[in-house]
């Protein structure tokens, strides 16, 4: 069994009597068997938690936390201290509730907030429909084309967030989308028959765009959970949709919940679908009044952090119930001691038409702005497709980009960065989620919403407010990449702190208690259990850090320094100061070609890592075989 | 940034200007003078002893570093660039003065005088009596290098030029437009520069007559506007940068300027660090950017000279500003505030 193999079996002992006897009264199988093969030093459980606390992965661990903490303290620092000081535009006054009076003292914020709530719900909820049929067709039933919806998921993410809007408006601007044109033709109609300009545009947009999100975090949640579980419901007389309701989605509850809430605050926080299909059609929300302050020169930042506070306790609050819906943590945990054997739903006749609506909506979703945006990269001015145009196809725009002066170190340095902010988060948030859940169940809430504040403080902002820390901190990162990494793990912190909660979640604490009683150190519990059966979800984490990473616009523009451009500051410059729209659409295309070349390799070390684990698994099951017949 | 690292020409200033005065100075292009006149000896001589040059600009990269290699090469001074939006490098530029980073010399954007004046060191260069009386800071603190001005613009394939309007007031009659007229959510200069001219009773009006009759549509950066008039996305922009206008007609785009009173004018300007780290590398850099050699080079991008030696281009765009009412509109950061406070206010009614 898998999950005996990982856990048990790679455990050396140290009470080997004692460590039967546990699991004797426990019932966890194969313990025994485990301890059996592991020759190792003998000692006491008791002492060795006291003793632990002493020892080196304590101090690690602490010194992690406190790392992530500093993280969100500088920008969280930078939040307050803007809003609670007068503005002068050149740096924060005396204290002052003036940014409050101007923020908040017209109704008309009220409107902004209902915008902003419609819009944040519609999309996590459209998000979590897309992702999770997109998670359940590839992790849980036969249907072929996993592998290809797998990458495919993860592409639509690597498009700038400015240029997937704008390839949305080029499909259905009621004056120029091109959808809109071929439906007007065929159909004889006088006006377009829909219009991006509207809630139901924002939110597909953004939709579009995010649900590969979902598909992140559901999609491992799906992967290893427990088909006998439902087997069982089915067994007891259960018909589908009343295991679906009374035993699958229970169990994913954590997944779901996770997913939604980042989706949900994402969707608050999200700037590019309000600022270019939202503006237009006057939907204003309550991120269009953070940048529009922003963008004054000089920024007032004090108007822009006393609004970035409700959505700071929008994410708390947030947060606050997701633990509470998932407190019973063992509840949820379909990793146990028991095992369990992943196995794929038979769809039979049904494999076919599932494959191809997957498909449908891949081409729908991600199809439609990806070809438009391609399209467009190989003309000059606007260039739609089907819609012909006397203007010559050409690959100045690529040749543009690719002699454009420091577009390929750009790119180098965003790749490097990303690659490091990934790891680093995914660590990070590995070790502060293990401590959320494991050593404070009650307040572990606490933690989390630290963690997860970065996300309702703007880039902008989180850039400055580290600018400021380290110009006067003895600490030597200004005008260096690291400043840039620093920034980058600060923002980044609430997305792997996600996936490693609900990760965590999944797996019940039996086994690392087997592992404490076996006498295993803190250090190898994380090495040798954690770690291998978190491995899905943090690489879904790493992915997701690492096309944020490359992307990252709002902290890296006080952060570059010399040598360090990168590719947001680029996409910047593109959309800001010259560049067509074929250039500007050449650069959304290139920025999607590392991705797939990165994904393709990241799925590549997942199946390895997954069938060295089945090859570490069965010996467990065959040593599991011999202690029974004992 | 990017660093230019020393390609070729570490020449020392006599072999230099020795070349330049047999007329044998290297070429940085098909139109660089043959020689430079903004090389001031002095100056030179004194720069070279701080060998580099930090500049912030909003200026691309694409524009920006062709430029400053032509200074690099013409004084062996090593030049790093930092691009970024005017809005984000006047808070970095603040931030850093707050900390007392020497960490710039020379900025170049068009919000310079929006900066306090401690951060900026009054200076005075040959080629500031070449630019435009407007274009000079009385304070000495900053010099325009290029112009903006604010005119509308229309898409020719959807709009027919018989049929514009001759003054705003005539924009609300134009009842077919309603929709698909668009202004930047942030053109308070040219607010400001309408009730200027109209007077502040007369002009609100006529802007409330054109947000009830056209209900235009705010969009975000004006290049972005320029590109959706020229697609077609739009059929008129209430205000644009003319140079931006200018540059999507370059790359083929169906868009065309016309002029009104008033038209709102101000500048891509330069000053200098009262911090800078190379101040003498700085002056002689401003020197060069007001000078003809460099405004022509951006004219080729489409930016609108300061100087009257040097064309524009497309020719003639200049003059025909010339003909309306010109307003140099260059407001303080409060000024700003609360003009975009009644630019909002009008455009956003709530």
């Amino acid at each position: 069994m898998y999950c005996r193999g990982l856990g048990a079996s790679l455990l050396p002992a140290r009470n080997r009597t004692q460590a039967r006897e546990w699991a004797a009264l426990q019932g966890v199988e194969g313990l025994s068997v485990a301890n059996d093969r592991m020759n190792g030093r003998f000692g006491f459980a008791a002492t060795s938690r006291l003793a632990g606390y002493l020892k080196l992965s304590n101090f690690v661990l602490v010194t992690c936390v406190m790392v992530a903490l500093w993280f969100v303290f500088v920008p969280l620092s930078a939040l307050f201290y803007n809003a609670f000081t007068e503005d002068t535009g050149f740096g924060p006054g005396a204290f002052s509730l003036e940014n409050f009076i101007e923020a908040y003292s017209s109704w008309q914020i009220l409107a902004l907030f209902r915008n902003s709530l419609v819009f944040a719900l519609g999309t996590a909820l459209t998000t979590f429909v897309l992702g999770g049929l997109v998670s359940w067709a590839v992790e849980r039933t036969d249907a072929p084309g996993a592998a290809l919806f797998h990458s495919l998921a993860l592409l639509s993410f690597a498009i700038p967030g400015l240029l997937m809007a704008m390839a949305w408006i080029f499909v259905f601007s009621p004056n120029i989308g091109w959808a809109n044109g071929l439906m007007k033709n065929a159909f004889g109609l006088a006006q377009a028959p829909l219009n991006v300009y509207s809630m139901p545009g924002m939110i597909w947009a953004l939709s579009s765009h995010y649900f590969p999100l979902a598909y992140l975090s559901l999609g491992p949640a799906l992967r290893v959970l427990d088909v006998r579980m439902e087997e069982a419901g089915h067994v007891s007389g259960g018909r589908t949709w009343q295991v679906l309701t009374k035993i699958t989605l229970p169990l994913l509850r954590p997944a779901i919940l996770s997913g939604m809430l980042l989706l949900f605050v994402l969707g608050m926080s999200s700037y590019e679908v309000p600022r270019l299909i939202g503006r237009p059609a006057r939907i204003d929300v309550f991120t269009t009044d953070i940048q529009s302050a922003i963008i004054q020169t000089p920024p007032e930042f004090g108007v822009a952090s006393a609004l970035a506070l409700t959505l700071l306790l929008v994410c708390i609050v947030a947060v606050f119930f997701y633990r509470r819906a998932t407190r019973h943590a063992e509840a949820f945990a379909t990793i146990t001691g028991k095992g369990y054997m992943p196995t794929r739903i038979k769809l039979g006749v049904w494999r076919w038409p599932v494959a191809s609506g997957i498909g449908l909506l891949f081409a729908v979703a991600l199809g439609l702005p990806l070809m438009t945006l391609v399209w467009q990269s190989f003309y000059r001015n606007l260039a739609l497709p089907f819609m012909g145009s006397d203007a010559p196809f050409t690959l100045d725009n690529y040749k543009f980009l690719l002699s454009y002066p420091i577009f390929l170190a750009a790119v180098k340095t965003s790749v490097l960065l990303a690659a490091m902010a990934a790891t680093i988060v995914s660590g990070l948030t590995f070790v502060m989620a293990w401590v959320a859940l494991r050593t404070m169940p009650r307040f572990g809430w606490i933690l989390d919403a630290i963690a997860f504040t970065p996300i309702a403080i703007p880039g902008v902002i989180v850039g400055a407010g580290i600018l400021v820390a380290y110009l006067m901190l003895p600490i030597p990162v200004y005008n260096t990449i690291w400043i840039l990494l620093i920034a980058y793990v600060t923002l980044y912190l609430p997305y792997g702190m996600r996936f490693a909660s609900s990760g965590i979640s999944q797996i019940h604490r039996e086994l690392e208690e087997v592992a404490e009683v076996a006498g295993a150190r803190l250090g190898q519990v994380f090495w040798r259990i954690l770690l291998p059966l978190l491995a899905p979800v943090l690489l879904a984490g790493w992915i997701y850090v690492f096309v944020l990473s490359v992307r990252e616009l709002g902290a890296s523009i006080f952060l570059v320094g010399p040598g360090t451009h990168v590719l947001g500051t680029i996409t910047l410059t593109m959309w800001e100061e010259g560049g067509s729209y074929g250039a500007v659409s050449a650069l959304g295309v290139i920025q999607v070609i590392p991705l797939i070349v990165i994904v393709a390799s990241l799925r590549w070390l997942e199946l390895h890592v997954q069938r060295r684990g089945e090859a570490t698994a069965a010996p467990a099951a065959g040593a599991e075989r011999i202690a029974s017949s004992e | 940034m990017t660093v230019f690292r020393k390609s070729t020409v570490w020449a020392p200033a006599a072999g230099l200007l020795g070349l330049a005065l047999l007329g044998l100075a290297p070429a940085h292009g098909q139109d660089a003078p043959a020689v430079h006149p903004w090389l001031d000896p002095a100056l030179l001589a004194a720069a070279k002893g701080e060998g580099s040059l930090i500049v912030y600009s909003s200026t691309n990269e694409q524009e920006g570093l062709p430029l400053f290699k032509i200074f690099e090469e013409a004084t062996g001074i090593k030049v790093e660039y930092i691009r970024n939006a005017d809005s984000p490098l006047m808070s970095r530029v603040a931030i850093e003065y707050r900390a007392n980073q020497r960490a710039w010399d020379l900025f170049h954007t068009t919000t310079v005088n929006k900066l306090p004046p401690p951060m900026l060191t009054q200076f005075e260069v040959p080629e500031v009596k070449n630019i435009a009386p407007e274009a000079r800071d009385p304070d000495k603190r900053w010099y325009g290098v290029y112009a903006n001005y604010n005119s509308p613009a229309y898409n020719t394939q959807k709009v027919k030029a018989s049929d514009l309007p001759r003054t705003y007031e005539e924009f609300s009659q134009h009842k077919e437009w309603a929709g698909k007229v668009a202004i930047d959510a942030t053109d308070n200069v040219w607010l400001k520069a309408m009730l200027d001219y109209y007077g502040e009773q007369k002009g609100t009006q006529i802007v409330k007559d054109i947000v009830a009759g056209l209900q235009p549509v705010l969009t975000d950066g004006h290049l972005a506007m320029a590109r959706a008039v020229g697609a077609g996305e739009y059929a008129v922009a209430l205000n644009q940068f003319v140079n931006l206008s200018e540059n999507v007609k370059i790359a083929g785009s169906p868009i065309e300027v016309f002029a009104l009173d008033p038209v709102a004018l101000f500048f891509g300007q330069v000053g200098i660090s009262a911090l800078a780290p190379h101040p003498n590398a700085a002056k002689l850099a401003a020197n060069f950017m007001l000078s003809q050699e460099c405004q022509q080079f951006l004219a080729k991008f489409g930016r609108i000279p300061t100087r009257h030696d040097v064309a524009s281009n497309p020719p003639g765009i200049v003059e025909l500003m010339q003909q309306k009412k010109v307003l140099t509109t260059l407001l303080t950061p409060d000024e700003e505030r609360k003009w975009q406070r009644n630019f909002d206010a009008l455009f956003k009614p709530r």
